[in-house]
């Protein structure tokens, strides 16, 4: 048969035009996006590993499984310049505490605040199946967070790998800006001023709102309870200062107490350390502020000349117990004269 | 230094073989050649080489020859894994002491290293020019593939495999040889490992798993049926079909039931060899994570240019290119692949060519080269 070579260039040229044709329409053909689950998960690890944080917090956000949560909870670690690497790995370092090494990566904006308190929330409250990782995570969390009430409240300081308190060492309350004083008052029957009050304002309801309010809600849990009913009398003879006097010494004291919430901060402190206590690698026991908190142990102080006083009594306030999930700035003046840092 | 950071890098990649359970997968197949794969891994209709087996047996009728590869040797490898090679090799990094181990996981986020090899021999005999050929492949395949991420507490996720595979076949034509009917039938024993080794790992100074300790094995048969259809217009346009039965492999990963359509045409013109081919490959959605129904991931499509064909099988010099799951590789003048040949005796291929590794097509691109050698007659 014999081929008409018209033909034959026609039909070639036909055929690979179409080829062509569908070779360009096709080019490139890529989808436009996720259309399942694991698609969504991926995004969310790709951006992740590219250090697109905010974009990160918007994919891992819609995730509803635990990776997924613990990812987003990356995500906004990450976005405050949190990672647990460079924790994890100086915690290793037995040179280094756990204390010193947390003080240097507390969240200095309230930014950074809100963003460890959703990752702390997200990994405590919303995954169902935590591991070591996730509990050493937010023990670190909720240490920053309860660390950046304490370093607001006793101006902490680390100098040469030391923490410092506003205490002092040896520790002592009255060196604290908080720390009870006595006020005097004008006595007519001496004719000068003399000790009237015993002033102490309380360590404030946004400290304990902010380590034992919910994360969620962000709602005070602050009791405040006054005594001013108390007095104690107190008998001078050849004071340096006050001379031979006998007056009443009146309480005026602001004692506050918080009930630990539930998704709080400490709560979650208290979680994650007991979790990570029987399996962790790392010794953070430092950094169980829970347990160094809620001792039940009350504060006793000697504000001169007055003798030694208790706020915390049956008579006026109930005196702390261990392990209630309530604090008292009894309990807490106790833990910050001897914080264990 | 160097070479202990190197050393601790290939113990730790081809001895030890870390890993980690990569939750997005690419799709896994074996025997994947340099031909296919710069043609957009198409190969239902088009495969015309040694490697046609590995896609449909009934395309074994494309081959008009004899053809042994004795041996032949196939080398896959990712970009990052070339990146790591040079840093490797410059002293980019060391990797002495802890510390240095943990920087360069942080700096090595993202990266995803990916090395694979081919090994063994081939055999086919043509017996009839309507497309009786009869095949077998014994092939060893080892394949590592490694990811960094998450930025915050890094973690290696690893898998790796070591295949051996063996496989026979036979082609055979119905009447005049439009309609070619294929069957294969294949052994395949498995190890493979996959797992993550994380910073707490490294810094509780876990032992990496092993593929020999840790690895799972497992081995089976099954046997792949294929058809192609060739029109006896001048454009020798191909329709190629197969069905691959699943395999089970015990506690290894088992290989997935798979139905495969492809089309391809071949022109000829003076000392020029033009191929088209197009495939469409797991119509039922079996591979990939569950709900991945990409259709542009199974989308396959690409063109070959022979120069100075030797046969009906092989040219001098052979040029593609195309499109694998949406991508094109950048190679020059948008080639993506160069074959050299002296007949069968010695045969040089040279790929480049982009593979999905998430979770939809454009989503996370691992580009690649493949480097191939046969010897044979």
């Amino acid at each position: 048969m014999r081929v008409n070579p018209e033909k034959l260039f026609i039909h070639r040229a036909i055929s690979l035009i179409m080829v062509f044709t569908v070779c360009w329409m096709l080019q490139g053909c890529k989808d436009t996006g996720a259309t399942h689950a694991m698609a969504d998960l991926e995004t969310c690890k790709i951006l992740l590993d590219k250090r697109n944080w905010s974009e990160a917090i918007d994919a891992c956000n819609d995730l509803e499984d635990d990776e997924g949560k613990h990812l987003a909870a990356i995500a906004y670690m990450g976005r405050s310049g949190l990672t647990m690497a460079t924790i994890l790995t100086a915690l290793s370092d037995s040179s280094n505490t756990p204390t010193s090494l947390i003080f240097e990566q507390i969240p200095d904006t309230e930014a950074k605040r809100l963003d460890f308190k959703i990752a702390l929330h997200k990994i405590m409250g919303e995954i169902q199946t935590k591991d070591q990782s996730m509990y050493l995570e937010a023990i670190l969390l909720s240490s920053l967070l309860i660390f950046k009430e304490l370093k607001t409240l006793l101006g902490l300081t680390l100098v040469n790998g030391t923490l410092g308190t506003c205490a002092g060492d040896p520790a002592n309350i009255e060196n604290c800006a908080f720390a009870p004083s006595i006020t005097e008052v004008y006595n007519a029957t001496y004719d000068k001023n003399v000790p009237g009050k015993l002033v102490f304002g309380g360590l404030g309801a946004s400290f304990y709102q902010r380590i034992g309010g919910d994360l969620t809600t962000d709602a005070s849990v602050t009791d405040t309870t006054r005594d001013t009913l108390s007095k104690i009398t107190l008998s001078l003879i050849n004071d340096p200062k006050y001379g031979t006097v006998s007056v009443d010494v009146t309480y005026d004291v602001t004692v506050d107490s918080a009930r630990i919430g539930r998704s709080s901060p400490l709560y979650y402190n208290k979680l994650a350390s007991e979790a990570y206590a029987t399996a962790g690698t790392v010794d953070l026991s430092s950094l169980n502020f829970y347990s160094r908190m809620d001792t039940g142990t009350n504060f006793s102080i000697v504000v001169s000349p007055l003798p030694s006083i208790t706020f915390c009594k049956n008579d006026g306030i109930t005196p702390p117990v261990a392990s209630d999930l309530i604090i008292n700035d009894c309990e807490m003046l106790s833990f910050l004269e001897n914080p264990g840092f | 230094m160097l070479k202990k950071g190197l050393t601790f890098w290939i113990v730790l990649l081809l001895v030890t073989t870390i890993p980690g359970a990569l939750k997005a997968v690419e799709y896994r197949r074996i025997g994947q050649d340099y031909r296919s794969l710069a043609m957009g891994n198409t190969g239902i209709a088009s495969a015309n080489n040694s490697s046609a087996l590995f896609y449909n047996p009934a395309a074994m009728a494309n081959i008009f020859t004899w053809w042994v590869d004795f041996p032949f040797i196939q080398a896959t490898y990712s970009e990052d894994a070339e990146a790591l090679y040079k840093m490797a090799q410059n002293g980019s990094f060391n990797l002495d002491t802890q510390q240095e181990q943990i920087d360069f996981m942080n700096d090595f986020i993202g990266q995803h290293p990916y090395i694979k090899i081919d090994a063994g021999t081939n055999l086919f005999i043509n017996m009839d020019k309507k497309g009786l050929t009869l095949g077998a492949n014994y092939t060893y395949e080892a394949t590592l593939d490694i990811e960094v991420r998450n930025p915050s507490l890094p973690e290696i996720h690893s898998f790796a495999r070591l295949d051996h595979i063996r496989q026979t076949g036979v082609s055979i034509p119905v009447g005049l040889g439009k309609l070619v009917l294929g069957i294969s039938y294949k052994v395949i024993e498995r190890k493979e490992l996959d797992f993550t080794y994380d910073l707490n790992n490294a810094l509780a100074n876990d032992d990496f798993p092993t593929l020999d300790k840790d690895g799972t094995k497992g081995s089976g048969s099954g046997y792949d049926i294929g058809f192609l259809y060739r029109t006896a217009s001048k454009s020798r346009i191909m329709i190629g079909g197969v069905w691959r039965k699943k395999i089970d492999l015990q506690d290894a990963t088992a290989i997935p039931e798979e139905y495969a359509l492809g089309t391809a045409m071949i022109h000829e013109f003076g000392v020029f060899r033009l191929v088209a081919a197009m495939d469409y490959r797991d119509i039922t959605n079996q591979l990939g994570s569950e709900g991945d129904k990409s259709f542009n991931r199974r989308l396959h499509y690409g063109l070959e240019l022979g120069i100075l064909p030797l046969s009906k099988n092989t040219s001098w010099l052979t040029l593609r290119t195309g499109y694998n799951q949406g991508y094109q590789a950048t190679g020059y003048l948008g080639l993506t692949g160069v074959e050299l040949a002296l007949g069968h005796s010695l045969i040089l291929g040279y790929t480049k060519y982009i593979e999905e590794t998430g979770e939809y097509a454009g989503q996370k691109p691992s580009p690649r080269t493949v480097v191939y050698i046969s010897f044979g007659f």
